[in-house]
């Protein structure tokens, strides 16, 4: 702490400094501000377990658009002589055959097509109809928002799997009526995430500035409460779809869903316990692909929950 | 509270009556007659069959008699028992059902509160990454395919536990642990997720720094504030142990109200089905009240951290 | 000089981040004299909070101590076994912080956690505790202690919430005190009350208190000596009349210009151009340079050790190298003096 000697140091290093240097120097140096968006993605593109969860189900999702065109098989070209043949044991039949000498593999892709595409149609309309609702009912509030949550209280107090059998028995057999039904079950939860978040946004800076602008309330409501609440959307949707999945590979399981000759994963499942003392492979390819897909499916979703969710970003 | 309580209490009732109203409305709306199905009849038979039912009298007469039934916790003869109310049935059913569930119940908090807290406390380590990873296949993995793992490996090939028979505790054993495994994972979650937080607070720093150990900062201060508002996951765990026991049921030969829907469900015993509907609305109607009013005694001001739904 | 109750030498530490290292503290050296007050002053980010989190041994998990040490009662705390460090915090070594809403745990009686402490370090049987909780309860301006406590802490307001954790920071009498930004956050009318309230137990125990605030207005009532603090070094320090009548750092001359008092006009404030610098790759030389108006070209090149001024009195800038061209720093300061000066003797007589 005693003065140092600096002998050494030259006259010139003791003159003003020129002005340039002042505030150049390490001054806001890599400061690039990102939007939410953009950070939100840089976010999630270090989240290992998400990015392979993504890219999982974007080949999954190539691979049913493929199998539209072409299958190794026919999914329901029985073949009585080829029954029950073992996976890796048959050139053509990779993954082996069932009891009614249907190709595995192209039996699989189909179905997982049909799943995917059920739980697809009912996410779309489970967004199309708890989106606008929770928007309403979070955007209006007052006496529109308690009656609107009134009813949410009532539906959200059968449980799911409950109202989904009731509309079954209801409905016409068949692929329309498991998608209205999945979908009618679980918009619910979605209308409450958008109204919290909706709520949430309607008391922001910037929403009172687009009011005293003179905006309104539709303009307010479509330009800054709906694009604000679609991380809300984008996240609930990667856990809706799965559950969607679940679903239908449940009532399926059970028999009430996916009717023969139509397969879907839960058909699979179905057919694949029955002989599953026998032939375990049977169930087990239905078993693994279900359960990639619902487990990329999560992994993806907590990705994007924490990605969009400012609290949980460092 | 009381009026808050009554309140609530009203809703319920209203609950109940609209789902009463629309589940007999919907079953009307059904095309064919619902003993069609499942029962040869001649033309004579089926009259017969459906004065005893009171199905020949107009729509909104069945529907006074209903719920004049219901009033009085009838609910109607079961179409596929024959000659038993579906009161009775369900009273007989319910036992094992909520003897399956509730272990579940117990099994999954209790080991999901200790992964969620193991993680936590070791965020970013391999227990973490196991404790997470148990999580996720927890809520991934279908609880109906883990029923029939369990059921044909540690029942059928090692012969560890019965398999289908309902016969003391040892046949509630795999139903339990089928059903505890999506419980165990929502708990684990969020015990993790609250407790990294309270991990972080202020509060806990000062509970360091007042001199006490590692233990007594966790057992002291962190664990009450990450469990209290687990109190929240409750509503979702009923409607989760709900839907799981019909399955799990279904597949371990259950004598449950699980069970009993689905058969009813294939069957098209509507009574039976209206009289659970009924019964699994009060039920959940119930533990949300319940859960509430538990929430209000913990005082919500303590509570005072806004919670985001999840 | 007398012994002193606290000694950090060189102390360094940096926290690992996604972005990069960062060196939040750099090579910092302070010495806390027994029963005064010491402010640490400076910025956000400057480095005062990491100091003395690293004195208490509390700092977060990515943060990692570089170099240096820390003295205490011949004891080197950053090597110390946990438990020890356990017995003496809370005991010998305590802190209060910045924000009461979220100090205290919000499920547990206000009572059970300010008796916490002396459970943890005193053989006390739980009513010999209470009563003792109750005592400084009542010493920290909590009227009906009985009944507050058991009250939760929702049921206060901030400012008697603060005064709680000054209850549970205090009750085992510890010979320092750390009080980071304690009035930060209350209301102003509050602030001086809660002031008032640690000066005056801080001379009834004679505990040291390491005194954070970016405030230098809070300084001048409370503290003894003053350090400033920049980026994560220390840039000058001296006692309160040093620091206040005859700073020597421009960036000292600057955080003076810049503080607000009652009676001044605004033109008279003066910002400080420009921002902290990154502490991920911190300045070579003086951290202040490129927001210094007199910055030499050494400034940028080397980091200046500390000068002279006086007995208590160091600057680290080069502008106090006999090399270096003369500088008046201080002329709007000129008036402040006799502002503050008119200040200490008003206190004086209040004091009286």
């Amino acid at each position: 702490m005693t003065k140092q000697n600096t002998n050494q140091a030259t006259a010139d290093q003791f003159q003003f400094a020129d002005p340039s240097k002042l505030n150049s120097q390490h001054d806001g140096v890599a400061q690039k501000s990102l939007s939410f968006h953009e950070k939100a993605w840089h976010q999630l593109k270090h989240d290992h377990a998400a990015m392979v969860s993504l890219v999982f189900l974007l080949l999954v999702a190539l691979f049913s658009v493929v199998s539209l065109f072409w299958m190794p098989h026919n999914p329901n070209a029985q073949n009585v002589d080829l029954s029950n043949l073992k996976p890796f044991t048959n050139g053509s039949y990779i993954l082996g055959t069932d009891g009614l000498g249907r190709d595995m593999l192209s039996r699989l892709l189909y179905g997982t097509r049909i799943s995917l595409m059920i739980a697809l149609f009912a996410t779309l309309v489970d967004i199309l109809i708890g989106v606008p609702y929770g928007l309403v009912s979070g955007w209006c509030g007052g006496r529109v928002d308690n009656v609107m949550q009134r009813i949410i209280e009532i539906i959200s107090s059968v449980p799911e799997l409950v109202l989904i059998m009731l509309l079954l028995i209801v409905l016409k057999p068949g692929m329309v009526s498991i998608i209205i039904a999945i979908a009618l079950s679980s918009w619910v939860l979605m209308a409450r995430l958008v109204r919290a978040s909706a709520m949430q946004i309607k008391s922001a800076d910037f929403v009172l500035a687009a009011q005293a602008m003179g905006e309104s309330p539709f303009q307010i409501a479509l330009h800054h409460i709906l694009p604000n609440t679609m991380g809300v959307v984008i996240t609930r949707t990667m856990f809706t779809i799965p559950a969607a999945i679940f679903l239908e590979a449940l009532l399926s399981f059970i028999g009430i869903g996916v009717k023969a000759p139509n397969a879907s994963l839960g058909t699979l499942l179905n057919a694949g316990e029955k002989g599953f003392q026998f032939y375990q492979y049977q169930l087990w390819e239905p078993v693994l692909v279900l359960s990639l897909m619902m487990i990329a499916f999560n992994l993806l979703g907590d990705g994007l929950r924490d990605a969009f969710d400012p609290n949980t970003r460092g | 509270m009381k009026k808050y309580i009554l309140k609530r209490l009203l809703m319920m009732v209203l609950t109940l009556f609209i789902v009463a109203t629309l589940t007999f409305f919907l079953m009307k709306m059904i095309p064919g007659s619902p003993l069609g199905n499942t029962m040869k009849l001649t033309k004579a038979q089926q009259l017969a069959v459906e004065k005893q039912y009171g199905l020949n009298k107009p729509v909104w007469q069945q529907y006074l008699a209903y719920m004049g039934g219901v009033l009085h916790g009838n609910f109607g003869m079961s179409y596929q028992y024959n000659s038993t109310s579906v009161a009775s049935l369900i009273g007989h059913r319910v036992g094992p059902s909520v003897l399956i569930s509730f272990q579940a119940l117990v099994l999954g908090v209790v080991v999901g509160i200790v992964l969620g807290c193991v993680g936590a406390l070791n965020k970013g380590t391999w227990a973490d990454a196991a404790s997470s990873t148990l999580a996720v296949i927890g809520i991934s993995f279908p609880s109906f395919i883990l029923a029939i793992l369990l059921q044909y490996y540690l029942g059928f090939k090692l012969g560890w536990f019965p398999v289908a028979n309902w016969n003391g505790f040892p046949s509630t054993i795999l139903p339990t642990v089928a059903l505890s495994a999506v419980p165990m994972a929502q708990v684990s979650r969020f015990v993790r997720t609250e407790m990294v937080e309270v991990l972080n607070s202020d509060y806990i720093l000062l509970a360091k720094a007042k001199g006490l150990s590692v233990a007594q900062v966790v057992f002291h201060h962190a664990l009450k504030n990450s469990i209290i508002p687990a109190l929240t996951l409750i509503g979702p765990l009923a409607v989760t142990l709900i839907t799981g026991s019909m399955v799990v049921e279904n597949i371990f030969s259950v004598p449950g109200i699980g069970e009993l829907f689905i058969n009813s469900v294939l069957s098209n015993d509507y009574p039976v089905i209206m009289g659970l509907t009924m019964f699994y609305c009060l039920l959940l109607c119930g533990i949300l009240l319940l859960t509430d009013v538990v929430y209000g005694l913990v005082d919500p001001r303590i509570l005072s951290k806004e919670k985001g739904e999840h | 000089m007398t012994e002193d109750v606290l000694t950090i030498k060189h102390l360094s530490v940096d926290f690992q981040t996604l972005e990069g290292t960062v060196h939040a503290v750099r090579d910092v050296t302070l010495k806390l004299h027994p029963g005064e007050v010491l402010a640490l002053v400076g910025e956000s980010g400057s480095g005062k909070s990491v100091t003395t989190k690293t004195v208490m041994q509390l700092l977060p998990k990515n943060a990692k101590v570089v170099s240096g040490s820390v003295e205490y009662d011949g004891r080197d705390l950053l090597k110390l076994p946990e438990k020890e460090l356990q017995n003496l915090r809370g005991n010998e070594l305590a802190e209060i912080f910045q924000d009461p809403m979220t100090a205290l745990d919000p499920t547990m009686r206000v009572g059970k956690q300010i008796m916490e402490p002396l459970l943890q370090h005193q053989d006390l049987t739980k009513d010999e505790a209470r009563q003792k909780a109750l005592a400084i309860m009542e010493k920290v301006g909590i009227v009906n202690a009985k009944e507050r406590f058991r009250n939760f802490p929702y049921q206060f307001s901030g400012g008697m919430r603060q005064r709680i954790v000054i209850a549970m920071a205090l009750i085992c009498h510890p010979k320092v005190l750390i009080a980071d930004e304690p009035t930060t956050a209350l209301d102003v009318t509050i602030q001086s009350q809660i002031l008032a309230l640690i000066k005056q137990l801080k001379d009834e125990l004679g505990t040291a208190v390491i005194f954070i605030t970016h405030d230098l207005g809070v300084v001048a009532g409370i503290a003894d000596r003053v350090a400033v603090m920049y980026a994560g070094r220390i840039l000058e320090f001296g006692t309160v009349n040093d620091i206040f009548y005859h700073p020597q750092h421009p960036y000292t001359v600057g955080l003076l210009k810049s503080t607000p008092t009652m009676d001044m006009n605004e033109g008279d404030l003066e910002s400080i151009p420009g921002t902290t610098p990154n502490l991920i790759d911190p300045p070579v030389g003086d951290p202040f340079a490129n927001r210094n108006r007199h910055a030499l070209n050494i400034d940028f090149e080397k980091m200046p050790p500390f000068f002279k001024v006086s007995d208590t009195h160091y600057a680290a800038t080069w502008l106090l190298d006999k090399q270096a061209p003369k500088v008046h720093l201080t002329d709007k300061l000129e008036q402040r003096r006799e502002h503050y000066a008119k200040l200490a003797e008003r206190e004086a007589q209040a004091d009286d």
